[in-house]
Formats: structure tokens, sequence, C-alpha cells
């Protein structure tokens, strides 16, 4: 028997994307991802899974029980799935042992030393036992996540969902956050995790789900769905998360906000502070030596940038563009300074594209 | 840090009250050796400032004798008229010839002015209701007409020893009468210092009533009440000075007894002696305070006052915590109630919720009038603390709530465990401080005849004729209470945040 059987789960909401029919099992020991644009229902069904959204139709069998039916004893059935927080959710008002500790006791019938004992377990299973006295207030944001996870876990639940558990991280913090998941799929829980977090998606899940427009799009193994996606979406999707792209047409030719797009994707590559340096200057030199200028006379040329990472600080490519134009603008020479920094920066490649030139960005 | 600043304030407070006390006893003292009136022509009143009591409607008499009143002013009671005439704030006042006899022998400073405005007559008003007037009336032409004008002189004389009503030491075989009487009326109807209630109309009804054994039960009220108890059937007999007109004739029957006038009182001519400072001060703080024990009467108001807003306080926020707990179920009806009944209680002044109380739904009930203090502050507390819990809860992020269900907490379990205890931080201090309101909004409860600390003030002011002490010690007194309760509160919430911490070191 499945752990979870979901069958035609359907919700309407006003004003956002319903969830059409989902069809989802899920075996003991699976770690499933569950990744795609906002705003697709991926939350919605996460939450639906241990009831805290009501589904309009279609049926949730959990431990062999329709969980949808009315009168189904909801606590009980949320003490066997455990939910991690965007926000954590921390007992304000209790430390975090006490955070742990008082659900055990008022709903395991645990008496205080054991809920003390399990709670102290996890805590050091999380790394956070010497933050036991704390209050939440006094914690980090990924201190306070990994508490959170120390808490539902302590409840010894049979699924574990997590609902963005990084995306309100500074991202300092994500790692240690991403390490305590990693340790737990290790540990062969299983596991349902909503994220933004691409590298977590692939290291550690036996399936990803591509979710858009509510419906599970496509899903398969973390490499049949990074490596070689099938259909259109994913394809574009995952085309986005290891490509920058910059069209001077679309997306304008405001010079400061590309740059800042630029550097919040080599954030989110993990790119060290080098890379990510010598990537902006080299787009930057690129842009200001051979576009601006025409951009200056009225110039119809329109430009494209493309960053393509491959791996984390493997190999970084970035191809150069243009169109709308009858001159060519890589003619024009850069001044010395500007094409002494391309070269210490860059390896040129050959391109096969027409009016584009490509380069390597060294490591 | 803040009890420092308290401290201060208090000594601040000490210190105005001490200057005050010698500016308006040196202001106030004079001594009785020629009893001329300072004006004792109309046309001398020409070009002064003219007081009455409120609502009282004699403007356009005076103005037809003084053509030329430079200003009219309005007062509640009678000693603040005095107040103002003796403080030169008014050069004259309107008053009937009991009120103005018994000033005018009391205060030397004063003076009645030679002739009267308009003749009236005093009656005592019984309920419309009343089939056995002829029989009161009978009884009084039987034992009160014939000592009428005795008790004229005693009532309104000097000697207070000689001020007592009989012993109702008589079977009262005919059954109880009520009587609502003014308590702020001298000489027809008072309340004493020791809270006892005496007067000239008083003694009249007690004889009536000894003549037609009935037993006598006399419910102090302000003089604005008295008609309406009498008409919503809360007493069967009201007096208080009660001039008779066409108008009131209409609405209860009267028992005609003395002959009186409108007569305005003035200041004396007579230059005003000062008297030693430490004399007057010491004389003027016994007359607020031993005198007739006064202080007891501060004391029980004061009991009075804090026994009111204690339940009224515990009762109100009981009620609005379960208000909350209500509105937490969702159901249309009971939000609908829950609104318009906030939106009530929002809309109307304190006072006219206790009137309304006491003078209409309770009116046909014996409850007393302290109870109906108790209940109308309680559903004034209740939606302010209502709002506070609602607001405090709300103010809890959602994600806490929704975290202890994921758990498998019941909606009950995370509102008192997780979601109302936290709101604690916020509601705490603003219950606290609506609290301390409380106590000091009940300062209007005289209104509805309870004698708390602000009437107990009243009432002593309107024996002595002096504002200073009486208001003086009502002011400590709230600002004290108040702040001794804010400290007490501050301790309890202290206590349930040690308990908290405690729990949270293992």
């Amino acid at each position: 028997m499945s752990l979870v059987e979901i069958r035609e789960l359907s919700k309407k909401y006003e004003n956002a994307v319903p969830l059409k029919k989902i069809d989802l099992t899920v075996e003991t020991g699976e770690v499933i991802s569950i990744i795609g644009p906002s705003g697709t229902g991926k939350s919605t069904l996460l939450r639906c899974i241990n009831r805290l959204e009501t589904p309009d139709s279609g049926s949730i069998m959990f431990d062999g029980k329709d969980i949808c039916l009315k009168g189904t004893d909801l606590t009980a059935v949320r003490k066997k799935i455990g939910m991690v927080f965007q926000s954590f959710n921390l007992f304000g008002h209790k430390s975090i042992i006490e955070n742990i500790m008082m659900p055990q006791q008022d709903l395991l019938g645990k008496t205080k030393e054991e809920a003390y004992e399990e709670a102290i377990v996890q805590l050091r299973r999380v790394g956070l036992e010497a933050k036991a006295d704390n209050m939440p207030d006094e914690l980090s944001g990924g201190q306070k996540q990994r508490a959170a996870i120390a808490r539902a876990l302590a409840m010894h639940p049979e699924i574990m969902l997590f609902d963005e558990p990084t995306s309100a991280l500074d991202p300092t913090m994500v790692t240690e956050v991403m390490n305590v998941i990693r340790h737990l799929a290790d540990d062969g829980i299983t596991m349902l995790i909503v994220t933004h977090e691409m590298r977590l998606a692939k290291d550690i899940s036996t399936r990803v789900l591509y979710m858009d427009q509510g419906e599970i799009y496509e899903q398969g193994t973390p490499v049949e769905i990074f490596e070689n996606p099938k259909k259109e979406l994913t394809r574009a999707f995952v085309l986005k998360i290891t490509n920058w792209c910059w069209d001077t047409e679309e997306d304008g030719r405001d010079f400061y906000e590309m740059s800042a797009s630029l550097e919040e994707f080599c954030r989110s590559r993990f790119m060290n502070r080098k890379m990510m340096n010598n990537c902006s200057i080299v787009v930057e030199e690129l842009y200001s030596g051979y576009f601006q200028p025409l951009f200056k006379k009225g110039d119809k040329t329109e430009a494209e940038f493309i960053i393509e990472a491959q791996g984390e600080n493997e190999k970084i490519t970035l191809s150069v563009s243009y169109r709308n134009t009858d001159s060519d603008p890589f003619v024009s020479e850069l001044d010395e300074i500007s094409s002494a920094i391309l070269k210490s920066k860059t390896n040129l490649l050959e391109s096969k594209k027409k009016n584009t030139i490509m380069y390597e960005i060294k490591l | 840090m803040r009890n420092n600043i308290l401290l201060r304030l208090s000594s601040f407070l000490v210190i105005v009250f001490l200057l005050f006390s010698v500016i308006s006893i040196t202001a106030s003292a004079a001594s009785a050796t020629d009893r001329t009136p300072e004006e004792s022509t109309f046309e001398e009143l020409n070009g002064k400032t003219i007081s009455m009591l409120t609502g009282a409607p004699f403007e356009e008499l005076i103005s037809s004798k003084i053509p030329d009143v430079k200003e009219f002013t309005y007062y509640s009671t009678s000693s603040d008229m005095v107040l103002a005439l003796t403080s030169g704030k008014t050069d004259a006042f309107l008053q009937n010839t009991a009120v103005g006899e018994l000033f005018v022998n009391r205060n030397p400073s004063l003076a009645l002015f030679p002739d009267p405005l308009k003749e009236a007559e005093f009656g005592i008003a019984f309920s419309k209701k009343n089939k056995d007037l002829s029989k009161w009336q009978a009884a009084y032409d039987k034992v009160c007409a014939g000592v009428l004008d005795e008790l004229w002189s005693k009532w309104t004389g000097l000697d207070e020893s000689k001020k007592n009503l009989p012993q109702q030491d008589w079977e009262g075989k005919n059954g109880n009468i009520r009587v609502a009487a003014c308590d702020s009326l001298e000489p027809m109807s008072y309340m004493t210092g020791e809270g006892e209630m005496k007067g000239m109309e008083l003694e009249l009804i007690l004889m009536m009533a000894k003549e037609l054994d009935y037993k006598v039960t006399f419910i102090p009220m302000e003089f604005s009440g008295i008609l309406a108890a009498v008409e919503g059937g809360k007493a069967d007999i009201c007096c208080g000075s009660l001039i008779i007109t066409p108008e009131r004739s209409e609405v209860v029957n009267f028992i005609h007894h003395h002959k009186t006038a409108f007569i305005l009182i003035v200041r004396s001519a007579a230059a005003p002696e000062n008297a030693g400072l430490f004399e007057s001060l010491s004389e003027s703080f016994r007359r607020t305070f031993i005198v007739e024990d006064r202080w007891k009467m501060l004391l029980s108001g004061l009991g009075t006052t804090m026994l009111i807003s204690v339940v009224s306080g515990i009762s109100g926020l009981i009620l609005g915590f379960l208000m909350t707990l209500l509105k937490r179920k969702n159901k249309r009806i009971i939000n609908g109630i829950i609104s318009v009944y906030t939106a009530i209680i929002a809309g109307l002044p304190v006072v006219v919720i206790l009137m309304l109380l006491y003078y209409v739904v309770f009116a046909v009930s014996d409850i007393s009038a302290v109870l109906v203090a108790m209940i109308g502050f309680t559903i004034i507390f209740a939606p302010k603390a209502y709002g506070v819990i609602m607001s405090a809860v709300n103010s809890v992020d959602k994600g806490q709530y929704e975290a202890a269900l994921a758990l498998g907490y019941s909606e009950r379990q995370a509102y008192f465990k997780v979601i109302l205890p936290q709101a604690r931080k916020i509601y705490f201090p603003l219950l606290r401080s609506q609290f301390a309101l409380l106590f000091k909004e009940t300062s209007v409860a005289g209104y509805i005849a309870v004698v708390d600390l602000t009437r107990a003030g009243d009432l002593i002011r309107g024996r002595t004729l002096e504002a200073f002490f009486p208001l003086m010690t009502v002011a400590i007194a709230y600002f004290l209470i108040t702040w001794l309760i804010t400290f007490v509160i501050d301790r309890i919430g202290l206590t349930f945040d040690k308990k908290s911490g405690k729990a949270a070191k293992k």
C-alpha cells in the first residue's frame, strides 16, 4: 500500500490558478521535490495533504483512509504528517526546547522527561543542542528553520512536508538548512519538498515533479527533469535556471537593472565572489563598448546577452548577439583598457551563429 | 525609574494642594459683624453677573426688574453658587428662601437681597397612581400644618444639634412607603456626612407617616432623578425643595406646605476680616473631615468606587472574553449581535447608559443602585475588553495558528495554548490602562444615586460650602488608587512572566 495516494484532487481559487485533477502517489522512503514557477499550486497541493486547505473534490488516501471525507479526525491525521513552513512559525512565547516538548506532551501524552529526551535527540540531529534554552527571537533564520524541523521530527511523522523551507532565508543560511534536509533524506525519511532551490531538488530527490498551471506537467528522476526535459514548459523552466538572458528589446536598456538581474542569477547559481565579479565586468565592458554608442546615436540595434552556467563554478560561457542593424557593432574598436580587461577575464570562443561572439569566462 | 516619576508627581500634587488651601482660605475668611447686603436695590444690580441653578427659568423675570444684567451664569448646585459668590465669580444668585435663609445664617459673608422676586410654594410630590392622597392631606392638616413655622426656623437655623428626625418607632401596619429624596438640598432634604438623610420635608413626611402608620424608606438621589423615580414607580413620594408649578402638577400630585419665594443672595457689605491662616486652614480641614465624621463618608465612597470598578472590571473582562470566544465560531447571528452591542455601547455616553439602566430597564425592580452601576459598567467595559483581546489575537501571526494545527492541535487548543499566550504581551498593558480608565469613569455613578468617591466629595462640598479640601482629597484619592491599580496589575503580569519563564528552564 502506498503511503499517500492522491486522486483527481481539485481546488478552485477566486484569484489564483486552480489545482486541476492532480494524481500523485507517494511511497514510503521517497523524496519528492516539487518545482515550478510561482503561483502554480505547489504549496496548495502540499497544504491539501495535511488538510490546511480543503480540496473541492478528489480524494487523498493516507494510511489507507480517505482524509478528504467529512468527519475525518484531522488532528489525528496531522500528528502523523510533519510540516515545515517557509516562515518557520516557531511559537514565540516558548523557548526552543519547549517548542519541541510542548506538542509531544500535549498531543502524544508524553511525560516531561520523555519529551525532553526526545527534544534533545532531535536538536542534536539538526545541530542546535546549544540553543535549547534560547527563545526563537534570539536565533538566526537558518537556526529557526532547523529548530522547526526538529519540532516536526519529534512527533515521528510518517511523512514530512516542506513548504519552501529556504525561501525566507538569507543566501548564507540556505546551505545549513539544505544540509539538514539532505541528512534527513539519507536517514530515509519520506519527504515532499516544494522548493525553488534547484540544487536541493537535483541532489536529494528520488523524483522531481514539475508543476505548471495547476497540474503536474512533467515528472521524473532529477536527471530526466534537469538534463533531459521532454516537454516544452519544463525545458524553458530548466533553461531559465541554468541560463541568464538579457534582451535589450524585451528587458529594456537600463544597464543598472541588467547588472542587478545578472547578480541575482549568479547568486542563485552559488557562484563565488570572483566569478560573479568576472561575469558582471565582462558584460559591462561589452555593453558599454559595443552597444551603448549605438544606442546613443538612436540606432535600432537590439542586443542579447546570454550566460550559460554548467554546474556550479564549472564552465561559464557568454554569448552576445545583435540584430536589426546593417552595421556590425563588433567592428568598432574597444578602448585599450576595455580590451585589456576582456583579455584577462575571458577566452574568445569560436561562434557558430551569425552576428554573435562567444566567450568563456575564466574561472 | 517609573516609581521616581510617580513620587515626584504626587509630591507636586501635595504642594499644589497646600498652596491652593492658603489662597482659597485667605480669600474666603470673613466675619459676620454686619449683615447689610452689598447691593440693596435692583438698580445697584445693573451691570452685575447673576447666577442660578442650571435650567431655572428666571431669566425673563430677573431682566424685567434688572434690565441691564451683565451675564447670567448657571451652576449645578447651590454650594457651587456660594463658592462663586464668595470668590467674586458672580455677584448674586437666585434661590428659594429656605436655602437662602440657611446659607445666610451659616455664612457671614452672605446677605439676602431685600425684595423677593417671586412668591412660590413648596410641595411634597405623590405619585398620580396613589389613591390615598386625601388621607395624606388630612394627616398633613392634622399634624403638620400647626408646626410649620417652628420646623422652618429649626431647619434653616444654625443649631445643628436640633436638626434630628423622629425615630420610626411606630409599627407600620399599613406597609412601607418609598420616598425618593434629594440628597443635596439643605435644608429640605439632604444627606449628612454620616450618610444619614435629614431635612424639613423628611420630617413632615415622617409625621404624616406616623399618623397613617406607614414605615418610610428614604432613597437618596440627585434632584434630577426624584420626579422620574416617582413617575417610573421606583418611589411613591418624592421631596427635595420642589416648588409647585403647573407643569409638575401634571405629573405628580402635591401636598402644599410652606410658602417660599425666589430671592437673590448677595455678598454681605461687611468688610472681610482675615482670620489666622492656620486657624482657617484647620477649621476648614475640620469641617471637611471631622465634623459629622465626614471622613467616613469619603472612605465609604472610596469603598463603593473600588467595589464597583473591581467587580465590573472583572465581570466585564469575563463577558468580553466570552464574546471573543463566541466571535471565533463565526456565526452570522452571533457576529451581528456582537457588533450591534459594541456599536451601541460605543455610541452612548456612560452617564446615559447608567441612567437608562436605572430609570428605564430596572425601573420597576428593586435592585440597589450600586448593583445597577456594576451591571452598567460591566456592559460598558465588556466591549472594550473584547476589542482589546480581539486586536491582540489578530496581531499574532497567522502562521502560528497554522503551525499549531499542522502539529495536530485542535483549533481550540491552538487558540488557548499558542495564540492567547502570545497575544498577552499586547492585550495585557492595554487592558491595564482600560481598567484604570474604568476606575475613573465610575465617577459618574453619582447620577444614579450611588454615593461613590466623587459624589461623597460633592455632598461634603455642599455642606461645607468649600470646594478646596473635598475636591483635592477626591483628586488625590483617584490619583493614588489609579497608580496603585496600575502597580498591582503590573505585578500580576510579572508573576505570569516569571511562571512561564521558569517553565522555560527545565
